[in-house]
């Protein structure tokens, strides 16, 4: 554990309000902004949304739920004793509160309008919890027809948790590797698990093998996605797509799957389970652009927060950047591109939520596993001006033969129709019981052949194409006709299937 | 030798002529709002000093008021006297003849106020003082100190309470208000408990998957550092001294005490005392708990929606003094039976031998 000095961080919350020093990297156009959180309070945050009164609430790893006026730039606490609360959702007309923690997903009432919740109404507890710190409970959202949605963690199966006995549970293809080298296990019921959770509270675990499923999105078609974080079983950080039935790797989870009850789960061979794998709609290389992602978000701003409406939005916690993804549909499923889009912020970047106003507000926590920005906790808007266009690759497509790349702008045209100024480089990941995954089959190519559109806003590249690859594609060396440079060299595309 | 005046009871048990002179001590005593506790729970006089005691009832249930001559005992042996006053008790304001009793303020309804005016004795010594309404007695009291110097006596000191909420020690206080924690408790296990710290120093964990009190503890609340800094992976401490209330899981039953009840827990109250809310069998149930600082035990307090079936409570009752102020403790068989008329409110107390 990583042990922070107490002055230390007396000194960077002292930082707050001061003027605001922008990220190394962030497109022109878009600024950070610190909102100076309340006196006193470690704010890890575990869940934003906005109450139809416009007032911002947050709920908290310290078991807090505050709520922020932006207007009047005031705090004030709306419950507390919560056992990690990681996600929060407000009925956009009623103002219903919900809030997941550790234990459940609790009803908040303030039903003598004090502005402090005084009924705590258990809503749903259908998974198992025991006192094993990993076993967190993430969310919070909710589809048009009423249904909740989170996932479950595994719990943290080595034996320096509790210091009891009960920590060797439902650990999978472990032998060979040294205890202390961070295996999750299962401990009580669904962990592993995404679940749903109906209008009338009835729970339905939906799709298995997560492994710490720190952040869960859903887009306007009901469509609901999760990040992962990269350790046992998981090569590196991921994105998936949630579907009724689906198994996403890690297989501690199948302890509690109808299809493999009373089995051996020690007796299935390491390749049947990547049989059932449902590979990562998007990987998120370790250590190259994150290591343990937050909450996806879509940004339905209409704009407002720049040339990239509809896209994802995903904040990382230990390297405290936003990235940006493209979703792709290929062969029925999701893939896509993930691009770095601000790095970094001042502390890992865990939850989001867009203003009305099209700010993307960044709720974040380092605590405990530290994070490149620094600080232990805190509140940051990324805001874009409303008038500059960044010169940026807009998004990746695949085609038949390579890549179809968009910009936000005009690039210049002799450098982008330049097969030299183009970097590819592609590669694999293990599926296995370790801990992540060196990059296999690493490739490096230019482009057989490139052709910029006459508006200089699209290029095709021809380009070596390979099922089950990550390319990433460094594009560093073109700028905009405008003579802008690229905000961000790089696009990270998942290709799991080739195009018919 | 007691002087009555009850500005309001329900029957005036005497009628004294008003003070004229200005007593040496007037003390003002009431309610801690749902908590069955007094407060001030303790205050200091003179050896001889005339008092004029004003009683202000600030909470939602009837109290009354009993200041004895003798010591924990005498105030059980009051206590259990009121009940046995059947149905006089109301009358006589639940206050039984005793002789131990030095004055009395009969029952107050809730936010009414009474008076008492009365000799203190010449004997220097603590004083108890009780409510003798049923279900309150083991965590309605407090002392009246008969000193030579009152002002040196230091009674229950103001505590400071720090303004963060999310103390970086871990230590969480307790001030006027009860704090209701989730927690991972060293020692208990369980995955789904919630920490109760009332006013004063009286604290216990409820178990909402096995709807049990897993400890009572009296003293300071709870560390929550090993769970709340860091990454987490430790578990929170319980700061001050347990003791038992001899409860297994699922302890409130209907129809028999021998089968596990179908059971929801539906979640917790903070208005006031806290509550805690469930089913069982398809019965809601309530829940509440209150304990002294001084006392290791609790009392649990109970509402039942309209149950069809008797209620069993069962309490493994080895060391544990157990009273009911509805149906019947049976020691032998470990429970409280509560005939279904009755359970719409009853309480239960229980503490160390």
């Amino acid at each position: 554990m990583k042990t922070i000095s107490f002055a230390f961080i007396l000194i960077i919350s002292g930082l707050t309000g001061f003027g605001e020093e922008q990220p190394k990297r962030i497109p022109a156009g878009y600024a950070v902004t610190t909102v100076k959180t309340p006196e006193g309070t470690s704010l890890g945050v575990g869940g934003m949304e906005f109450a139809p009164n416009g007032n911002l609430f947050i709920c908290t790893r310290e078991g807090e739920v505050w709520e922020y006026s932006p207007k009047k730039e005031k705090w004030s606490l709306f419950a507390d004793g919560l056992h990690e609360a990681l996600g929060i959702w407000i009925d956009p007309k009623s103002s219903e509160t919900y809030v997941i923690q550790r234990p459940e997903i609790t009803k908040l009432i303030d039903t003598d309008k004090d502005g402090r919740a005084d009924l705590y109404e258990s809503f749903n507890a259908g998974w198992g919890v025991t006192d094993n710190y990993h076993e967190y409970a993430f969310g919070l959202v909710r589809d048009s027809k009423g249904n909740f949605y989170g996932t479950l963690n595994t719990s943290l199966s080595w034996p320096g948790w509790a210091r009891s006995k009960k920590w060797d549970i439902a650990r999978v293809w472990t032998k060979g590797y040294k205890d202390t080298e961070g295996k999750m296990g299962r401990a009580a019921k669904y962990r592993g698990w995404g679940f749903q959770v109906t209008p009338e509270g009835k729970f339905v675990p939906l799709a298995s093998g997560m492994r710490s499923p720190a952040g869960i999105g859903i887009n306007k078609d009901d469509e609901l996605f999760f990040t992962d974080n990269q350790g046992d079983w998981e090569a590196s950080s991921s994105l998936h797509h949630i579907v009724k039935g689906r198994f996403h790797g890690h297989p501690s989870s199948l302890t509690d799957h109808p299809d493999f009850k009373g089995k051996d789960l020690n007796a299935i061979a390491i390749e049947d389970y990547e049989k059932l794998w449902k590979r990562p709609a998007v990987w998120i290389p370790h250590g190259e652009l994150a290591n343990s992602p937050g909450e996806p978000i879509f940004d339905y701003s209409g704009g407002k927060f720049g040339p990239f409406a509809g896209q994802m939005f995903i904040g990382d916690q230990s390297r405290s950047n936003i990235m940006r993804v493209s979703l792709d549909k290929v062969g029925g499923d999701y893939q896509g591109v993930i691009f770095d889009f601000v790095n970094r912020l001042q502390t890992g970047c865990i939850r989001h939520v867009f203003g009305k106003d099209g700010t993307l507000w960044v709720g974040q926590t380092g605590r405990g596993w530290g994070s490149a920005g620094g600080k232990e906790f805190g509140l940051q808007q990324v805001k874009w001006d409303g008038k500059t266009t960044p010169f940026s690759m807009h998004d990746v497509k695949l085609t038949k033969k390579g890549f179809r790349i968009t910009f936000t702008k005009p690039a210049d045209d002799s450098l982008a129709k330049d097969a030299k100024n183009y970097s590819i480089e592609r590669w694999g990941y293990h599926y296995h019981p370790k801990y992540g995954s060196p990059k296999t089959n690493v490739t490096k190519e230019q482009p057989s052949s490139v052709k910029v559109s006459k508006d200089g806003l699209e290029v095709q590249i021809g380009v070596t194409l390979e099922k089950s690859r990550v390319y990433k594609l460094n594009l560093g060396a073109i700028a905009a006709k405008d003579g802008s440079e690229m905000a961000n060299a790089f696009a990270w595309y998942t290709l799991n299937q080739l195009k018919d | 030798m007691k002087s009555i005046i009850p500005l309001f009871a329900l029957l005036p048990l005497a009628l004294a002529p008003l003070a004229l002179a200005k007593p040496d001590y007037e003390i003002s005593l009431g309610t801690l709002h749902g908590q069955l506790r007094f407060s001030p729970e303790a205050f200091a006089v003179k050896p001889g000093s005339s008092i004029r005691l004003n009683f202000e009832n600030s909470d939602e249930m009837i109290h009354n008021l009993i200041l004895a001559k003798g010591d924990g005992k005498t105030i059980n042996r009051l206590a259990e006297s009121a009940l046995k006053l059947g149905e006089k008790g109301m009358e006589m304001g639940l206050v039984p003849k005793d002789s131990s009793i030095l004055a009395s303020i009969g029952l107050v309804q809730p936010g009414k106020k009474a008076s008492v005016e009365f000799t203190a004795p010449k004997e220097i010594g603590d004083y108890p003082y009780v409510c003798t309404f049923p279900g309150h007695s083991l965590t309605m009291r407090g002392l009246m100190k008969v000193v030579a110097d009152p002002d040196s006596v230091d009674l229950s000191p103001v505590k400071e309470v720090s303004a963060s909420t999310t103390p970086r020690n871990g230590v969480i206080e307790v001030g006027d208000d009860p704090r209701v924690i989730r927690v991972h408790v060293a020692g208990i296990d369980s995955g789904r408990s919630i920490a109760v710290g009332l006013p004063g120093g009286a604290n216990y964990l409820f178990d909402a998957e096995k709807l049990m009190i897993r400890t009572g503890w009296t003293g300071g609340f709870i560390n929550v550092m090993r769970d709340r800094r860091g990454r987490g992976g430790g578990l929170c401490a319980i700061l001050g001294d347990k003791f038992q209330v001899g409860t297994s899981e699922f302890p409130l039953r209907t129809g028999s005490p021998d089968k596990n009840p179908k059971t929801r827990f539906s979640g917790y109250s903070r208005k006031g005392n806290p509550t805690f809310i469930y089913e069982v069998n398809g019965v809601r149930i309530e829940q509440t708990a209150t304990g002294h600082p001084a006392k290791k035990g609790l009392t649990l307090g109970f509402r039942a929606d309209k149950p069809k079936r008797d209620l069993f409570y069962l309490i493994e009752s080895k060391d544990l003094l157990v009273s009911t102020t509805a149906g019947k403790w049976h020691s032998d068989k470990g429970y409280v039976q509560v005939p279904a008329k009755e359970a719409s409110e009853f309480f239960i107390s229980i503490e160390q031998k």
